[in-house]
């Protein structure tokens, strides 16, 4: 038996989906075959860590909860030559970053949106004959031609369908961006911001821009602080950047 | 009291969902007098750090578990747990107190299961650096197979070609995910416990 076959009867067998019989067999395949065991056990850490992240991540938020408060009132203290010389190297920043800052302050959130939007875009191209019958497949058609009004409404139909509501929410929310209907936009982001999904970090950003695009200023930085505390966010750096623009 | 301060539900609920502001307002309000209260008990500022930490991730632990049932007001409760902590720190280094039995079996609970957690957390972070090495649609395959998805699913909503292909696919990245792993340098603790 090769890796892949191992890992698919593992898989079948954490999610429950082995016959009886079969799985009789596996567990004492599994007690009989070390090298099998361990692929076994690391296969199920992984899953184990998949599950809870959100721990880490809260533990991550804790440390910055606790930098935070100790930047405040202030643990931490600097030696006072480190204080000249950073008091210094203020002085000459602040002259280059006065220049810098108004030159970008003085562009307006439409303009900011602008820069910073890109559209999203789905993966793969080629689809089966089956699949295109199917709402979501179609959808997703729609949005890559960029008709977002066909989109829209072939999605909106998915809302509310326990396995699909979540990307056909994200997907509605970018086609509302794509029109520029900012409202309409934020509603369909927050939706699929509120829930565990695998477009939550995805959907956190467009929610920004969309925040933006209807002059909520603040609401969008407040959403950008967070996207900026997460380590492994995937837009982090591009919300360091426009935070930075928009404050 | 201040009208602005969020309530004591709003407390859990923002320690539940990780709220960067409730974290804030949990330090601001409640840390200075826990770091009274271990300066007066043998100890130093970076204790009652430590102290205030491991109260709040219990705490979070029992609230996403549904745990927790409080019966006074949010800082009486959280003060009294950083209380018994630093009392089990204290006597661990054999510091006598009085009134020190009543938590003793309690304490002691607690403070396995957050070992255990601390040993837990160590090997997700090691995995989910690993997995975040990955490519984006790498990613989400395994997060969705992990998360029970099956190949057809995950076919439609990555919008891939053919199950076929995200079969294919999806092993293809597990064994990357395999690769990355091995280089990770927390790798060898993992396997040692696997046996």
């Amino acid at each position: 038996m090769n890796w892949d076959e191992y890992h698919e009867m593992m898989e079948r067998y954490l999610n429950m989906e082995m016959p009886e019989s079969e799985k009789a067999q596996f567990e004492k395949r599994l007690q009989e075959d070390s090298e099998l065991r361990r692929l076994f056990l690391h296969h199920k850490n992984l899953r184990h860590a998949i599950a809870n992240r959100h721990k880490l991540e809260f533990l991550r938020k804790l440390k910055k909860a606790e930098k935070t408060y100790f930047k405040k009132n202030g643990l931490i203290r600097f030696s006072l030559v480190f204080k000249y010389a950073a008091a210094a190297a203020f002085v000459v920043l602040i002259g280059l970053g006065i220049y810098l800052l108004q030159k970008d302050r003085s562009r307006t959130n439409q303009e900011l949106f602008n820069k910073y939007f890109s559209s999203y875009t789905s993966i793969i191209e080629n689809r089966d004959a089956e699949n295109r019958s199917l709402l979501l497949t179609k959808g997703m058609t729609a949005y890559s031609k960029g008709e977002f009004q066909e989109s829209i409404h072939l999605f909106e139909q998915l809302i509310g369908h326990p396995a699909y509501s979540t990307p056909a929410a994200f997907y509605t929310g970018l086609s509302y961006l794509e029109l520029r209907k900012a409202d309409q936009a934020v509603k369909y982001l927050k939706m699929t911001t509120s829930y565990d999904s695998i477009f939550k970090l995805e959907a956190q950003w467009y929610l920004s821009l969309a925040y933006l695009l209807a002059n909520k200023k603040e609401q969008a930085a407040e959403l950008l602080v967070s996207i900026e505390s997460d380590p492994d966010h995937y837009y982090r750096e591009k919300a360091q950047k426009l935070l930075r623009q928009i404050r | 009291m201040d009208p602005l301060a969020p309530t004591d539900h709003q407390i859990l609920e923002g320690i539940k969902s990780g709220n960067r502001k409730i974290l804030n307002y949990v330090y601001s309000s409640f840390f200075p007098q826990v770091d009274r209260f271990v300066n007066a008990n043998s100890g130093n500022t970076f204790e009652a750090k430590d102290v205030f930490q491991e109260a709040l991730y219990s705490l979070f632990l029992k609230t996403i578990d549904n745990r927790i049932r409080i019966n006074r007001s949010f800082g009486a409760y959280f003060f009294s747990s950083c209380v018994n902590i630093w009392y089990a720190a204290l006597n661990k280094r054999n510091y006598a107190f009085e009134d020190i039995d009543k938590f003793q079996e309690e304490i002691a609970a607690e403070k396995q299961d957050l070992k255990k957690e601390m040993n837990e957390i160590e090997k997700i972070e090691i995995y989910i650096s690993s997995l975040n090495k990955l490519d984006k649609v790498c990613r989400k395959i395994i997060e969705m197979s992990m998360s029970k998805f099956t190949n057809r699913e995950i076919m439609k909503m990555l919008n891939l070609s053919t199950e076929g292909f995200t079969r294919q696919k999806k092993l293809k990245c597990f064994r990357k995910l395999q690769r990355i792993f091995k280089q990770e340098p927390g790798f060898k603790k993992v396997i040692d416990e696997l046996g």
